[in-house]
This record gives C-alpha cells, sequence and structure tokens, in this order.
C-alpha cells in the first residue's frame, strides 16, 4: 500500500517534531549515533512506504516502538555476524546541545547515561527528552507503570550521584534546594 | 525484555540507597535535577531521505505509467495495422476479380493487338484501350435519360 501525499508529509511532520527524540533514544540503546540514525532513517522511510502510521492511535510511542524494534532487530543481525563493537567505539559521539555550549557538561552526562544499566537508561531518555508518561512507557517496553517509574528513580538518582560532582565544580543545578 | 527487579524490591532499594546517602526522598531536588537535564537537548538527527526517495519511487512510477501506456499504443497500433491490412488485401483481391469479372472483355495483348491494327490510328486504339466503350445495361426497347438529354441542344 502506498500512502498518499498527505500522509507522507505527516511522517516528515512527525520526524522533525521526535527526530531528535527519537534519535537519543536510538542512540541510548545502540551506543553509536551512526547506527542510531541509520535505525532512525529505515523506520522512517519503512513509514512512508507502507503507510502503516495512520492505525496507530498512540504515534508518538508507535515511533519509539518501532525505532526500538528496528534498533534490537538490527543489533540481532549485527551481533549474528559480526563480533560486538568494544565499549570503547560507543558513546563517543554528541548526543546533546548542552546549555551555554558547555561540551564538558555534554560530555558528563553522555558519560553518565553510559554508565546506568541499559533499561534504566531507556526509561529515563523516554522519559525526560521523550516526554513519554510511564503508562506509555510501560506500554512500549512492555512492563508495568510502577517498574517503568522505579526504573526512572533509580537511574535518576544514578545520573545525579555521576553528575553532580562534576557540575558541582562548577554551578550546582541543585544548590538553591540543597539550602 | 526480561525485567531484572522486582517493583517492590526496586522502590525499597531506591530507598535503602537514599538513606544510606543522606537524601531522604526529596522531590525537589529530583524535579530541579530533572529540569537541569531537561536544559540538554538532542542533537537533531540528519534530514530525512524520504522526499527524495519518495520523489524517486514516484518518478519511477509515472515512468512505468507511461511506458506501459506507449507499449500499449504501440501493440494496439500494430494490431490495428495487421487486422486492416488483413482486410483490406483480400477486398483489393476480391474487388480485382470482381472488376476482371465485370469486365467482359479486358484488356489483354491479344484485344490490344486487334485494336491496333483495326483502329484508325494509334491514338484511338489507345483510347478504345484507356476507355472501352461500354455496352449499355438498358434492354434495347428502353431509352437511357442521359443519352436523351445529351442529345439536346441548349442554348444559351
Amino acid at each position: 500500500m502506498h500512502p498518499n501525499r498527505t500522509d507522507a508529509a505527516e511522517i516528515e511532520s512527525l520526524y522533525r517534531q521526535h527526530g531528535a527524540a527519537l534519535l537519543l533514544f536510538a542512540s541510548a540503546i545502540t551506543g553509536e549515533r551512526s547506527r542510531a540514525q541509520d535505525a532512525l532513517h529505515h523506520v522512517f522511510l519503512k513509514l512512508i512506504e507502507d503507510g502503516n502510521l495512520r492505525h496507530a492511535l498512540d504515534k508518538k510511542a508507535y515511533l519509539f516502538a518501532c525505532v526500538r524494534n528496528a534498533v534490537l532487530n538490527e543489533a540481532k543481525i549485527r551481533n549474528r555476524h559480526t563480533p560486538l563493537d568494544s565499549d570503547s567505539a560507543r558513546f563517543t559521539a554528541a548526543w546533546f546541545t548542552s546549555p551555554d555550549r558547555d561540551y564538558a557538561a555534554e560530555r558528563n552526562l553522555r558519560h553518565a547515561l553510559s554508565g546506568i544499566p541499559d533499561e534504566q537508561r531507556e526509561v529515563i531518555v523516554l522519559h525526560i527528552w521523550g516526554e513519554l508518561t510511564f503508562a506509555q512507557i510501560a506500554d512500549l517496553l512492555e512492563i508495568s507503570a510502577n517498574t517503568a517509574a522505579s526504573r526512572y528513580r533509580y537511574a535518576l538518582a544514578k545520573l545525579r550521584e555521576t553528575m553532580l560532582p562534576a557540575v558541582n565544580d562548577k554551578e550546582d543545578p541543585c544548590a538553591n534546594s540543597r539550602g | 525484555m526480561p525485567i531484572p527487579e522486582d517493583e517492590r524490591g526496586t522502590e525499597e532499594q531506591l530507598k535503602n540507597e537514599r538513606l544510606n546517602h543522606g537524601r531522604i526522598d526529596d522531590p525537589p531536588l529530583d524535579e530541579k535535577f530533572e529540569v537541569y537535564l531537561k536544559e540538554f537537548r538532542p542533537l537533531a538527527p540528519h534530514p530525512l531521505p524520504a522526499e527524495s526517495h519518495a520523489h524517486a519511487t514516484r518518478r519511477w512510477l509515472v515512468l512505468a505509467a507511461w511506458a506501459a501506456t506507449a507499449a500499449a499504443v504501440v501493440a494496439v497500433a500494430i494490431l490495428a495495422f495487421h487486422t486492416r491490412t488483413g482486410r483490406v488485401a483480400p477486398s483489393v483481391e476480391s474487388s480485382a476479380i470482381a472488376d476482371q469479372l465485370a469486365k467482359p472483355h479486358a484488356l489483354t495483348i491479344r484485344s490490344a493487338n486487334a485494336l491496333l491494327s483495326t483502329a484508325p490510328s494509334f491514338k484511338d486504339a489507345l483510347d478504345q484501350m484507356a476507355f472501352p466503350p461500354k455496352q449499355s445495361p438498358l434492354p434495347a426497347d428502353k431509352r437511357s435519360a442521359l443519352a436523351e438529354l445529351s442529345k439536346e441542344k441548349i442554348k444559351l
């Protein structure tokens, strides 16, 4: 089935709207921005060709699910044929534009994200940058909403632990609340 | 994906960890940290090659459609031509036969020789070959109106 012009325009609009968060989510799973980018393009080109998006009730959550499936499928194929890349190749390219072009802070955040378990990293990326609710995350990851919330809080605590020493050297974003 | 931790277990773990670090649930702290994290904006992805891809696909479809249409037109033209020539050839043949049959005295070498020998001049012989005198289809007791009219002398 080929989508009409409206469908293609809608999908392109969704790409512009959620592309950055989807790419971050894919990067959080793969650890490699180039593979994440490939997976993202693959998903959207497939959607444009097939026009499957019109059946999705929650399009945003559906897109995240599609990207996750594409990344995991690609990882399965890759692991079957080639050995795993070393971790040194992962989490190297920038993922964010940091406030005030603070590249050290961006690297610090990326390092902190790489240090938490995969399932927690997925949840925190989905909730903070993907702006999905815990219910949506629960559906996407096929876990309960409570589990999603738990993973989120746990990941947040770990990130804070990892990041605050580095942030404190410059400016503690939580200094006011600490009193 | 397998769920590595039990929900309640995770909650307990989180609570214990916070207690161990001297940070009993502190929602404002979490909220401020969330706000800080949100200041980091994910990098935009590369532009989607969907437009060019879609255009290419559409262009191929259009070209394929035109090619198919052209092929169909050519096929129909060839068929029509064959059909027409197939029909015309026999009709020409049959009309020639009919003419042959209709002409009781068709021009032959023998008749041409006879005409040349009997005609007063070569020109008359050629005229008779080209325009042979037609036998009147009318019976002897009837007259042709055209013949009668041709006899009249019209005064202008």
